[in-house]
């Protein structure tokens, strides 16, 4: 979908209707997280890094709503969102776990228009990302890759073990294109046995050494559990990026 | 996204972006990039930076600079409750 | 909450297969309407964990703008205690049945600051993080509400209110207002923090009294 179209959808008045969601297809990504392949008659079209909110109604008529962003490109033909189950949770255990091709749910969206990345904005990108906080930027580099866009960018992305790292044989094949993208990751909980990656928590020093210069005025968009997010933006700041191109969503206590 | 701990535990705030879908009800337009001036501090930045705090019983908006609450939103069977007593001005870009 | 719209639509898609929780049905009785049971405790807060010093924090009585009384940490401690085992209910639907609390009952409050009936008819309480909520004074004495700084058997943790929350759990539990620093009495009932943004005025779990107007 061209640019423009785009944005002329996201600015004119229109009410966020509920749409139902049939799904497709379901594909494990880790243990713990599943990618959900949606068919959204009426879809309006998104940005990458918007997200949806999910509205499930049991046959008691209970109601559960939750926020889940689009791991899918724009330019893709389905809608997909990945979904991670947290423990006690009541609604991703339903969706990570229980959910099959038929079943149907409610969203409506998309939704923010603060945490998103266009090919036309450019590069350099850093993208930084804890646990299920990669979702929103796996759609920022399937947008980038359908867009051939060369774009010089860096995904830095930290989980707790290998089997729980989201997309990685798909990260693997965006990073081998040689358009100009890296990706670094780091496990906070495991050090397996032939693991060239970093083993420790995203720190400054990580930040610093797989980030860009301050002269290149990089985009930056950082995404996960609160304390990552909050720690890594802290970090950007004092190594003097402008806080303005520092943009960041919080998933809360979880993950990481 | 990809919020579902518990039933509103907000012991560590969100940001502006999740309380996006609930704004976006009551306001005709995405107000998470509108800028948004603290009556506090006098801080300018996107509605989106703010921290989040209420749970499922509403949005409470305080400032990222000085925590004053600068929008409070409440969706009640009645209609939305909406308090913007702490922006001072609010700016949104055509 | 459906909304107007959603009620003139066609009815949502039922998600084959999604139920909340269950619970069990022996302590249903003690369960209120719309309510169900959770093991865990769940934090909602309207702002950032306060980090007030022990060696800073006061608790007052207030009547109106006068000052009746104030207590420093080691003076409130020193108070006659009191334990209780309460059912508390939260306006998002969680109940939590059997918790143990120990703190300073409102009437010792009362008594300590030589008092032998609130000044007034209604409460405000202010709390650290300018969050205030309004309860009728006849629902805060004769046991029915204390200052808690004790949950199951140990010091109140922050995030759940600590050093001291008001525990006034015949009500919703937004009523039992987090780091509680001052109860003021006031003539005429006024709205607190939520009270503001249209949840009731009193909070009766029994009869849902969850927003104004029920």
């Amino acid at each position: 979908m061209p640019a423009t179209e785009v944005a002329r959808k996201d600015v004119s008045p229109r009410r966020l209707q509920w749409l139902t969601a049939t799904v497709n297809d379901v594909i494990d990504e880790t243990p713990r997280t599943r990618t959900l392949v949606l068919d959204v008659p009426e879809w309006p079209g998104h940005r990458a890094g918007q997200h949806v909110d999910v509205r499930l109604t049991g046959d008691d008529g209970y109601q559960a709503q939750r926020s889940y962003s689009i791991a899918s490109a724009p330019e893709d033909t389905r809608l997909m969102l990945t979904v991670e189950r947290i423990e006690d949770g009541e609604v991703s255990p339903y969706l990570a776990g229980d959910v099959q091709a038929g079943d149907q749910f409610e969203l409506r969206g998309p939704i923010g228009g603060y945490f998103v990345w266009t090919a036309a904005l450019g590069g350099p990108l850093f993208l930084v990302a804890g646990g299920s906080g990669v979702v929103p930027l796996m759609a920022m580099l399937r947008h980038r890759a359908v867009a051939r866009s060369n774009a010089q960018t860096v995904l830095l992305y930290s989980s707790r073990t290998q089997e729980d790292i989201i997309y990685r044989a798909q990260l693997d094949e965006l990073a081998a294109t040689g358009d100009g993208l890296k990706v670094v990751h780091t496990l906070t909980r495991e050090k397996p046995a032939g693991w060239t990656g970093g083993t420790r928590r995203i720190d400054r020093a990580m930040l610093s050494e797989f980030g860009f210069p301050l002269s290149t005025k990089p985009h930056m968009f950082i995404c996960g559990p609160t304390p990552l997010v909050e720690s890594a933006a802290r970090a950007l700041s004092a190594l003097g990026h402008e806080p303005a191109r520092i943009k960041t969503e919080r998933f809360g206590p979880t993950g990481g | 996204m990809s919020v579902d701990h518990g039933i509103g535990d907000t012991s560590l705030a969100l940001d502006g972006n999740a309380a996006a879908g609930l704004m976006r009800e009551l306001f005709a337009f995405d107000i998470t990039t509108a800028r948004l001036t603290c009556d506090g501090c006098g801080t300018v930045s996107e509605v989106a930076t703010a921290r989040v705090y209420g749970g499922t019983m509403g949005a409470i908006l305080r400032c990222a600079h000085c925590d004053l609450v600068v929008i409070r939103l409440a969706k009640t069977p009645a209609g939305y409750f909406l308090d913007m007593q702490g922006a001072r001005q609010v700016f949104v870009a055509r | 909450m459906p909304d107007t719209q959603d009620i003139l639509m066609s009815e949502p898609p039922i998600s084959r297969g999604f139920r909340r929780r269950q619970q069990p049905t022996d302590v249903s009785a003690r369960v209120p309407p719309g309510q169900h049971l959770t093991r865990d405790f769940p934090v909602l807060s309207a702002g950032p964990t306060p980090d007030t010093k022990l060696s800073e924090w006061t608790f007052a009585l207030e009547d109106g703008a006068s000052p009746l009384a104030e207590w420093t940490w080691e003076q409130f401690n020193a108070l006659p205690q009191t334990e209780v085992k309460v059912d508390i209910h939260c306006v998002t639907t969680w109940s939590k049945l059997d918790t143990n609390w120990r703190g300073v009952t409102i009437d010792t409050l009362l008594e300590a600051a030589g008092l032998s009936e609130a000044p007034q008819d209604f409460a405000m309480i202010h709390c650290d993080g300018d969050y205030t909520t309004n309860v009728p004074v006849e629902d805060l004495v004769e046991g029915k509400a204390m200052v808690a700084t004790h949950y199951e058997g140990r010091p109140l943790a922050p995030e759940h209110g600590g050093p001291a929350r008001l525990l006034v759990p015949h009500l919703y539990f937004w009523k039992s207002a987090k780091w509680a620093r001052s109860l003021q009495f006031i003539a005429q009932d006024e709205p607190g923090f939520w009270e503001q943004l249209g949840y009731h005025m009193y909070g009766d779990p029994w009869t849902e009294q969850r927003y104004a107007g029920d």
